[in-house]
Parts: C-alpha cells; sequence; structure tokens
C-alpha cells in the first residue's frame, strides 16, 4: 500500500515535469523581410536631418560591402533595378511519424553590381558598375525553444531553449546577359535540405535575430566569411 | 583665335564650376527600385541560454537550459501545457510603404499594423478571467525597433536640405492598446494599424529617397504598470520568428 503512493506520487512528478513546457503560438508564418543596402554607422555627424527627425547625421552616406552595390543613376550610375527579400515559411507536417515538418528558405536579390575599387567584377553594363561575380551569404541567428531535449546527447522529450546559434545558407551570383541590370543572387531551398533533420515536430518556438545578407568577400567566396563585409539588412525604401 | 581661346576657356571654367556645384548633390547613395511589404510574423520571447543543463538533440546539438524562461514578466500567452490554455495566438507585424506623389501635399507613408490575439497575464496586469488558464492581459503593448535612416533630407545648418546623409541609429517606439474579450476561451486582443505620419506627423516625406534599415523588431509589455511609455518597467514579450509545429 506504501509503495503504492509512492509510485502514484512519482508518476504524478513525472507528469508534472513533462508538463513544464513553453507557451506558444497556434501558428507563426511566413516571416518575410524586404532587404535595403546597409549603410555604416554614424558616429561623426556632420550635418543635420530635416524635422521632425531632427538628429545629427553624416554626410557621403557609405554602404558597408566593400565588394557589392546597386544600381541608382545619382550615385555610381545604372539604372535602380534592385530589390531583395528573405522568407521563412513553416509547411507541412502531420502529427506522428514520420518526420514532415519543413521550413522553406527564400532570398531573392537582383541587380548587384561589383562596387567601386572591388575586385569582384564581371560583365559590364551600359552605365554604371559591372554585375557582381561572387557570392552572397545569408545569416541570421535563432533561438529555438522546442521539446527535443535532454541530459544525455542525443535529443529527447525535455523543454528547453538552445544557445542561440547562427544560421548561414551561402548563395551564388549570377551574371545576367542584359546590360542594363546586374547580376542575381537567389535560392529557394529547404531548411531540411540545408541541415538535414532539423525541422521535427517538436513545438519549435524559432526565434529570428541579427539577419544580414553579407557579400562574399575579396575572394567572393561566402563561405570564407572573415573578409566578408554587410551588404543588406532587412528595411524598407520610401522613394 | 584668341577670342575664341577666351570663350572657351570661360565655358571651360563654369562648367568646371557647375560641376564643383552639382558635385555635392550627386554624392548620393544606392538604393533599391523599391522593396514590398515586410512582414513579421511574431513568436514568444525566450531568455538566452547562458547556463545550459540539457542538450538539444541532433543535428542541432547544442547546449539548452531547461526549463524555458519568458523574458517577459507581464504577459503569455494561451498552451494547454504550460499554462491549461487552448493554443489560439497569433501575431505579426506589417509595413506596407506607400508611395506618393512628388510634390505637395507630401502624400509618401509607411501603414504599420501590428494585430495580436489571446495575450494574458502572467502577474499583476490581470483582467477578465477565462475558463482555464490565466485571465486576460490588462494593460498596453510597446513596437520597438532601432533606425538606421539614410536619405536626401539633410544640411549642415538645423532645417533639412538636399544632402545625402545617414542619420545616427535612433529607437522607433509606439505603444497601443490592448482590450480585453468577453470570451472566457481566449485572452485579450492588442494591435495597431496606423502609419509612421500618424505617429511621427511628418517624418516620411516625398522624394527623399528614404532607406530604412531596421535591426529586430520587439513588441514589449507594459511593465508593472501597464503603461507602455514607462519603458523602465517594460519587457520584451515577442520578437520575429516562425513556428514549426
Amino acid at each position: 500500500m506504501r509503495w503504492s503512493l509512492v509510485a502514484c506520487l512519482a508518476a504524478l512528478c513525472c507528469v508534472a515535469s513533462a508538463q513544464a513546457s513553453h507557451p506558444r503560438p497556434k501558428g507563426a508564418t511566413p516571416f518575410r523581410t524586404s532587404l535595403v543596402p546597409a549603410y555604416s554607422q554614424c558616429t561623426a555627424p556632420d550635418e543635420t536631418h530635416g524635422p521632425p527627425l531632427a538628429f545629427p547625421s553624416c554626410s557621403a552616406p557609405a554602404q558597408t560591402s566593400a565588394q557589392a552595390t546597386v544600381g541608382t543613376p545619382d550615385a555610381y550610375g545604372g539604372s535602380p533595378n534592385f530589390s531583395g527579400y528573405f522568407r521563412l515559411a513553416q509547411f507541412g507536417g502531420v502529427p506522428g511519424p514520420p518526420d514532415d515538418q519543413e521550413v522553406s528558405v527564400e532570398l531573392s536579390v537582383t541587380d548587384v553590381r561589383c562596387a567601386p575599387g572591388s575586385p569582384r567584377c564581371a560583365s559590364p553594363n551600359a552605365s554604371g558598375p559591372a554585375d557582381y561575380a561572387g557570392e552572397v551569404r545569408i545569416v541570421w541567428t535563432i533561438r529555438q525553444s522546442d521539446h527535443f531535449n535532454a541530459v544525455a546527447p542525443g535529443g529527447g522529450a525535455d523543454p528547453a531553449t538552445v544557445q542561440d546559434s547562427p544560421f548561414e545558407v551561402t548563395v551564388l551570383c549570377n551574371e545576367t546577359s542584359s546590360t542594363s541590370t546586374g547580376s542575381a543572387c537567389s535560392v529557394a531551398t529547404l531548411m531540411n535540405a540545408i541541415v538535414p533533420g532539423v525541422t521535427k515536430e517538436k513545438r519549435d518556438v524559432h526565434g529570428i535575430m541579427d539577419i544580414r545578407v553579407d557579400d562574399g568577400g575579396a575572394d567572393g567566396d561566402g563561405d570564407t566569411a572573415a573578409d566578408n563585409t554587410v551588404f543588406l539588412r532587412p528595411g524598407v525604401f520610401i522613394p | 583665335m584668341l577670342r575664341s581661346i577666351r570663350v572657351v576657356t570661360l565655358l571651360g571654367g563654369l562648367a568646371a564650376l557647375c560641376l564643383l556645384i552639382a558635385g555635392p548633390a550627386q554624392a548620393t547613395h544606392p538604393r533599391p527600385k523599391g522593396t514590398g511589404v515586410y512582414k513579421a510574423s511574431l513568436v514568444p520571447t525566450y531568455v538566452p541560454c547562458t547556463s545550459p543543463n540539457l542538450t538539444h538533440g541532433p543535428p542541432l546539438a547544442f547546449p539548452s537550459c531547461n526549463p524555458p524562461a519568458q523574458t517577459s514578466a507581464e504577459a503569455t500567452i494561451g498552451t494547454p501545457d504550460a499554462n491549461g490554455s487552448s493554443v489560439s495566438f497569433n501575431g505579426y507585424i506589417l509595413f506596407v510603404p506607400c508611395v506618393g506623389v512628388p510634390g505637395p501635399p507630401e502624400d509618401s507613408d509607411l501603414q504599420v499594423t501590428i494585430p495580436l490575439n489571446d495575450i494574458r497575464c502572467t502577474s499583476g496586469r490581470c483582467g477578465n478571467s477565462n475558463a482555464s488558464g490565466p485571465a486576460d492581459y490588462s494593460g498596453q503593448m510597446r513596437f520597438a525597433l532601432t533606425l538606421r535612416h539614410t536619405d536626401h533630407f539633410n544640411a549642415a545648418s538645423p532645417g533639412g536640405g538636399p544632402e545625402p546623409a545617414t542619420m545616427q541609429d535612433i529607437p522607433i517606439e509606439a505603444s497601443f492598446t490592448c482590450a480585453q474579450t468577453a470570451s472566457t476561451s481566449t485572452g485579450s486582443t492588442c494591435g495597431m494599424q496606423t502609419t509612421l505620419n500618424a505617429v511621427i506627423p511628418g517624418s516620411i516625406k516625398d522624394a527623399k529617397r528614404a532607406i530604412w534599415e531596421t535591426d529586430d523588431l520587439r513588441v514589449y509589455d507594459g511593465g508593472a504598470d501597464g503603461v507602455g511609455s514607462t519603458t523602465a518597467d517594460n519587457t520584451v514579450f515577442l520578437r520575429s520568428g516562425v513556428f514549426i509545429p
């Protein structure tokens, strides 16, 4: 009788532990951010912005990328044909085996040209810089809270928040035959194609932070990250 | 012949002067053709894992922290195995640029839409109770981002001018209200549908080629006082993300 009581209490404790879960949405998808050229932070202002945002500003805006730019008639020349976005979307997934949850990953960037002084120049254009020859690298940080953790390696059923980790995808840019637009850099893939087995039916609250698109650096190689510089960031453009 | 040379020299000098005057105005910034909508789905924010006591399963076999802890001290959402409520939360932040016609009146703008539902309390900001799980949240929320703004509306002296420049990073924030629901199965509904020019009149102008770089979008709770504009006690409630069931 006494042992039965202990067993019942133990069972209740186990149930309680499994129920110490994490609040989560009914759904959260898609995530789509438009992209804009990234500029250096203004730290030594020499001008003032007009009201109502009358804050100090830095003249001669400087792109952070040393390798890539976009067509703009009154900057380096070329028609303004750049547009870009980054999109993540969860889909599918019938509860139970097999694990068929999936997240699509899309990056689309057009009219990418080589920055003045960059060695990454390919097909020339009728006006403005030549097509960019190299890769870009989309980088974001994930903070994942889910039910696929355990004390021992291998995974389990415990809820936990995983240490922040970067997620990176290198994308090849293709030169265009057009002489009025720069290279196109795009990818449409799945998270499970990038890291097999990464999306599972584990109630994954998948926080996304610090999104950026880097150029490929002087060597044009997105995977050799040391010389990469930030080319694009999330944002909007109001003409 | 000498007269021709003088005329050419004079014209050359004038051309050089024009180029000098035109130079600064042409030293401008590369920009997009346009940007479409920016829609960030929102998820609850969790405290970063700094003292791990578990390991995540492969392939992301990184250290992890149990139990997961929300960063918000005031607000949560319904989840059966966390707080006994049904799952209903959906939320996002939507930016839509509105391109105006150049010239007066200034009619460019940026639409901002934030709908949130099933917001519940975790501590003092509790309103209508629910049949199960926490009560409706009774406070405000606050949307926040850090803006890096590059455009053609700068000058050496205050008042604005045609010079291109990147402004010092500034925070853009706006509070919005939550309405408790009569339903006993869902939490409060919070949201805003506005434009930047309604929040900061005159902040978006025509033909200034404004690039708005944003960092991570955040939604804060209203803190212990429930007031979004008193930011000292606000804590982060939601951030961008996706949910994989």
